[in-house]
């Protein structure tokens, strides 16, 4: 079946990319440090703990999503020389990222155990545990509820940056160029503007942060780690059905040449 | 063989031509197998089918004969059929023709058969 | 086994690319789609792979519509200037990643034919010459298991000696895997042998679409005084003329006015697929002539 081709072949390019993510990760985060104390700082002592970060993995896996993800043109084009359709081209990619994003949580997860046990014993084994971690009374359960809302939130944020890459691959490198660089100079006056009318009190922001606040299961009298953990698997699977929905519809669009 | 792609004769015809030639001037001698469709194809840059085709025409003249599974071979006689045909062609091409041309240049037959001897005698 | 293209429309801004196109790619046929710059031939590639969609009209493969229908697109290639491979790739990967993809592809044949081209497998895709490029590309289209192989100038940037080799190497993958091939080049007379039938494209609109053999038998230079040559061609479908000192040549296409007799003085002779494609596409619209 033409699928499984287009997963296999996506996400063996995939995941050879992101092992490069991760030494690359690695070596920025961990190496440089230590070889800029070996060059000029040798009067303190080496400090692994202080440089290694809580969240190295997921810094590494989150950037290579938004990159992967939102690449669109160049897998398209790719599948389409080799006469596989855009419906494809879309499922076997969600596939893909689907793969990669649980299989990546289950490192950063054990990367987490590993921090807490090696390095810090303060850090956190999962990203939101510090708001569903004590979700329920029991702690395997709401370790898994946790590590479910993490999984889910990945599925969005990549999902948001395959329908920001679909878009952009519809326009030509010109004019993409200009919405990458014109659409972050237009938010950066946006938030001028919106500092300069006292931002908290207009209506929106209100509305932005009830917003907030339901999606993330937050209540007044809350206590850490135990948000509301049902609220935000259904405002996630449904915000995630959403984008799913308009991002198929873009990739449907895509073209050669553009 | 050789191709005038120049000509206006259609190419089929050609390669029937060509393979018919080769064969009277014992180029492929009988009993012996002429090239396979894909050779001369792949050869002088002719689709498959063209040549096929200027085969069939062999083929059916009896020139040439399909032995299963190893191709095409001259058949037995084959020279001397293109003989004949060519001797049937001479006397449509150049015998009627001659004779034509003499009549309106009042040449009689004696002075006809006189010119084809003083002819010969040249080569 | 066939491709029936109907209607086909592709219309980009304000400008008509292809219009209306009707035609059918038989099995086991090499084709040639001729056209000027511009005339739409990328275009109706394009189209029938999908890699854009028409504005209307429809491709269908064996009568499955090739909109996103991985099974249709899977028994084509194109092979266009366009690179649509990871730049940074090997040659030998790129082999790979079409073995997957399309699930079949002769690794053995593409082997001997990098050998034959002197093409070392190991080279980047973005360190290769076009010629090399356009060599790479024909070696995916001949090593891969398709029914119909489209190639788009596929003899760009190769020299003398690679193109002859070429052409030995398509008749040789034609007889011993039969197969559609469309080829669209700018040398005519390279391919005008090879290929059965002919496409012909003008400012968007198919204008030819037969077989070269009876496209030929239809195609006539008329030579003689100009008094005798208008007189005897007259009704006929004039595509052209040229004139050297007092010998006056009109050049026909379609069938000769059969029970006029040929006067003394006229020539009638039959002109080859260069010739004809050039009279035919050099005309202003030259679309409406037939």
């Amino acid at each position: 079946m033409r699928f499984k081709a287009a997963f296999h072949y996506q996400l063996k390019s995939d995941v050879q990319a992101l092992l490069w993510f991760y030494v690359w990760g690695i070596a920025g985060i961990v190496v440089i440090p230590l070889l800029m104390w070996l060059l000029f700082d040798r009067s303190s002592a080496y400090n692994l703990n202080a440089t290694l970060p809580n969240a190295l993995t997921a810094i590494v896996l989150t950037i290579f999503l938004i990159a992967y993800g939102g690449n669109t043109f160049d897998g398209f084009k790719v599948l389409i020389q080799n006469g596989i359709g855009r419906k494809t081209y879309f499922w076997s990619k969600a596939a893909v990222m689907a793969t990669i994003i649980i299989a990546g949580e289950v490192v950063n997860a054990l990367y987490g155990l590993f921090y807490v046990a090696v390095v810090d014993s303060r850090g956190t084994v999962l990203a939101f545990q510090g708001f569903y971690g004590k979700a329920t009374a029991s702690p395997i359960v709401s370790g898994l509820i946790t590590f479910l809302i993490t999984v889910l939130f990945m599925f969005c944020l990549t999902m948001t940056a395959m329908f920001a890459g679909s878009v952009l691959a519809l326009f030509s490198r010109r004019t993409q160029l200009i919405l990458l660089v014109g659409i972050p100079i237009l938010l950066f006056i946006m938030m001028f503007a919106a500092a300069a009318i006292d931002l908290p009190r207009i209506w929106q922001f209100t509305w932005l942060s009830t917003l907030a606040e339901w999606v993330s299961g937050y209540h007044p009298n809350v206590q850490a780690g135990t948000f509301n953990a049902g609220a935000p698997l259904i405002s996630g699977l449904i915000y995630l059905g959403v984008m799913t929905g308009a991002t198929y519809a873009v990739n449907l669009k895509l073209k050669y040449p553009r | 063989m050789q191709f005038n792609f120049d000509s206006t004769e259609p190419l089929y015809l050609q390669v029937a031509d060509q393979l018919e030639d080769a064969i009277f001037v014992a180029t492929f001698v009988e009993g012996e197998q002429v090239p396979s469709t894909t050779e001369i194809s792949k050869q002088f840059h002719i689709n498959p089918a063209t040549v096929l085709k200027g085969m069939n025409i062999l083929v059916e003249n009896g020139l040439i004969e399909k032995r299963r599974g190893l191709g095409m071979f001259v058949t037995h006689g084959a020279r001397e059929k293109i003989q004949e045909k060519r001797r049937q062609e001479f006397y449509e091409q150049y015998v009627v023709n001659l004779v034509l041309e003499a009549q309106k240049l009042a040449i009689n037959e004696s002075t006809i058969l006189e010119m084809v001897k003083r002819g010969f005698k040249i080569t | 086994m066939d491709i029936q293209v109907t209607n086909l429309t592709k219309v980009f801004g304000h400008k008509v690319v292809l219009k209306d196109v009707n035609l059918t790619i038989q099995p086991n046929t090499i084709y040639g789609l001729l056209g000027r710059n511009g005339a739409g031939k990328s275009t109706l590639f394009n189209l029938l792979t999908n890699r854009l969609n028409p504005t209307s009209g429809n491709v269908l493969v064996d009568g499955q519509l090739n909109k996103n229908h991985d099974q249709a697109l899977g028994r084509m290639y194109l092979m266009s200037e366009a690179n649509l491979y990871p730049p940074r790739s090997r040659v030998s990967e790129v082999f790979e990643l079409t073995e997957t993809l399309y699930g079949q592809f002769d690794q053995q044949l593409a082997k001997q034919l990098c050998q034959q081209f002197d093409l070392d497998p190991r080279v980047r895709v973005n360190k290769l010459s076009t010629g090399y490029r356009s060599i790479m590309k024909l070696i995916v289209a001949l090593a891969v298991d398709v029914d119909f192989v489209f190639l788009d100038e596929p003899t760009l940037g190769l020299d003398a000696n690679h193109r002859e080799l070429f052409y030995q190497l398509l008749i040789e993958n034609y007889s011993q895997r039969p197969r559609t091939f469309v080829i669209s080049t700018h040398l005519i007379e390279e391919i005008a042998n090879m290929v059965e039938r002919v496409f012909v494209l003008q400012n968007g609109q198919l204008t030819v679409d037969d077989s070269t053999e009876a496209i030929l038998a239809q195609s006539y230079a008329i030579t003689g005084p100009k008094a005798d040559v208008t007189a005897y061609t007259a009704g006929t479908n004039i595509i052209g003329q040229d004139q050297l000192g007092h010998l006056y040549v009109d050049y026909v296409y379609g069938p000769l006015i059969a029970d006029r007799p040929i006067p003394d003085t006229v020539t009638v002779d039959h002109i080859d697929l260069q010739k004809l494609f050039v009279t035919l596409t050099s005309q202003k619209g030259g679309a409406d002539a037939i």
